[in-house]
């Protein structure tokens, strides 16, 4: 049996958003309470979360409030590359299926049904509507509801609730496939992959802005979070093959891992790893967390552009060290302090 | 037997008393006077030199937890507090008007006194002021070159002080 890494999923929201405006004939500010629809892709399960913390970016600049309902459908678009499955067997390339689910109850969603597989060069034209879209003036803003519904998601919002959604979702998964396989170049030519990822992934209405620009405007980067989220979902990480397993790493910033969730973990090997390089031996050694997620953690952090790869220097006599390495001593003492906090 | 030092620092009320409660296996001693400087930060009390808390273990160790009063007038004491220490918790408060500045500033005095100290630094009340997050932390961190970690953190709960703790002795651990 193969396996298929999930390389978009489409989760529709139904919300509401809440501002005030100037009443042009009481002259006075009135709430307006507007019913809002907006789609995000990305390459993991999106929730309610991570949609609030892509709605602060809105928020900062335009003081609106959001009420969000869960997500009342879900798409996820799969891509088969050329991998190998235990039994050696490799599946067709460029092999892209997408398959859609409703959310019936509130935080359950239905078994994923399996719509339709399809070849990558029979959907060149939905590519180049894609290519359209975002480069719509504006972009697919939800700040703009003119923009908003030539938008993409909008297309996706509207096809999804009518459960036709093959085309749209093809869409999605071509657009991803489209940026894998090297046809970024078409549309973000003066983008590098690492900012490129970032700005893909981060998706949600700032998808189309933030690559224009080559840059998160609004200052935040959603994109750790969704990346986290994928490494909390994936179950199946082979590592990238950007990543050279035999040079050590290091996270050149800090990358910002919710506290409170089954990512815990992750937080003291993060701080080891802005710390000093490590081998991939090495960080599986020290990680307390399965492999697997661990390669898709490190994945994200190589796509958001905090992973950096150094090349090992070789110690020599009579050098000394920036800073003298911990003693024995203090070693010791740290060992058996986590012990006593139960830490270890 | 062995002593050792972790000093949190923070401005005013951003919980470093409150850190060294949950932490601490003694009875914290605390120097917390009725608070004249209202205009800072509304609480009744504020440290004035220092709090103490210890965690014992072994054959009579203990980590020794110091709290750095938050008043820059008392500032002269974080050379003391800081010689020898393990590593620094700096606590920021989200809801105050400069919160990057406030870290910055400890960032920058305690790197000072040592500038391969481990450094974590925990935000608490992030959901005061949801305009921005944590990333904005980690941004400031990054255009000055510091790689420390960022954590929202609520340290009334002993799980985020522990985590505080965690923390600061992985990068303790991984000092090369």
């Amino acid at each position: 049996m193969c396996w298929l890494p999930a390389l978009g999923v489409v989760a529709i929201f139904e919300c509401e958003r809440q501002y005030k405006k100037m009443d042009a004939h009481s002259q006075q500010q009135v709430p307006v309470n507007e019913p809002y629809t907006i789609g995000f892709w990305g390459l993991s399960r999106w929730d309610e979360m991570l949609l609030r913390s892509m709605l602060r970016m809105v928020d900062s600049q335009t003081r609106n409030r959001w009420k969000i309902e869960p997500a009342q459908h879900y798409a996820v678009a799969f891509y088969a590359p050329n991998v190998v499955n235990e039994a050696g067997q490799s599946p067709p390339p460029a092999r892209l299926m997408v398959a859609y689910t409703s959310n019936t109850v509130a935080g359950e969603a239905a078994p994923f049904q399996l719509l339709a597989p399809a070849r990558l060069n029979s959907l060149r034209d939905l590519l180049d509507r894609i290519g359209e879209g975002f480069r719509h003036e504006g972009g697919i803003n939800s700040q703009n509801d003119a923009a908003d519904t030539d938008g993409l998601f909008e297309v996706l919002a509207r096809v999804l609730k009518q459960r036709t959604a093959e085309p749209s979702l093809l869409k999605v998964g071509e657009r991803a496939l489209a940026t894998i396989n090297g046809d970024r170049n078409r549309w973000y030519p003066h983008m590098p992959l690492p900012e490129l990822a970032t700005a893909l992934l981060g998706g949600g209405p700032f998808s189309a802005t933030s690559a224009a620009e080559g840059t998160d405007t609004h200052g935040e980067h959603p994109i750790m979070r969704l990346l986290l989220l994928l490494a909390e979902n994936v179950t199946h990480a082979p590592l990238l093959a950007a990543i050279d397993t035999t040079r050590p790493m290091k996270l050149s910033a800090w990358v910002e891992i919710p506290p409170d969730g089954n990512l815990r973990d992750l937080i003291p090997l993060a701080a080891a790893l802005l710390r000093r390089p490590m081998t991939l031996a090495e960080i599986q050694a020290q990680a307390r967390i399965p492999k697997e997620r661990l390669a898709a953690w490190l994945n994200a952090c190589a796509l958001g552009g905090r992973l950096m790869q150094t090349t090992p220097v070789p110690v020599q006599r009579n050098t000394v060290a920036d800073s003298a390495p911990v003693s024995e001593q203090t070693r010791g003492f740290v060992a058996r302090l986590r012990r006593r906090l139960g830490l270890a | 037997m062995q002593y050792r030092k972790v000093v949190f620092a923070g401005t005013m009320g951003a919980g470093k008393t409150t850190a060294i409660r949950a932490l601490s296996e003694i009875a914290p001693m605390s120097t917390e006077v009725a608070n004249r400087q209202t205009e800072l930060h509304g609480k009744a009390q504020t440290t004035v030199a220092l709090d103490y808390g210890e965690i014992r273990f072994g054959d009579g160790e203990k980590l020794c937890l110091y709290g750095t009063p938050g008043q820059d007038r008392f500032a002269f004491m974080w050379p003391i507090l800081a010689r020898g220490a393990l590593g620094v918790v700096v606590l920021v408060d989200h809801s105050q008007v400069d919160p990057i500045s406030d870290m910055t500033r400890y960032l920058e005095r305690f790197a000072e006194l040592n500038r391969d100290m481990p450094f974590v630094i925990g935000v608490g009340r992030l959901d005061s002021n949801p305009a921005f997050g944590l990333n904005q932390y980690v941004d400031s961190l990054s255009q000055r070159g510091w790689p420390y970690p960022v954590l929202a953190v609520d340290v009334r709960r002993k799980e985020d002080a522990l985590l505080l703790i965690d923390v600061l002795l992985t990068m303790v651990e991984n000092t090369r």
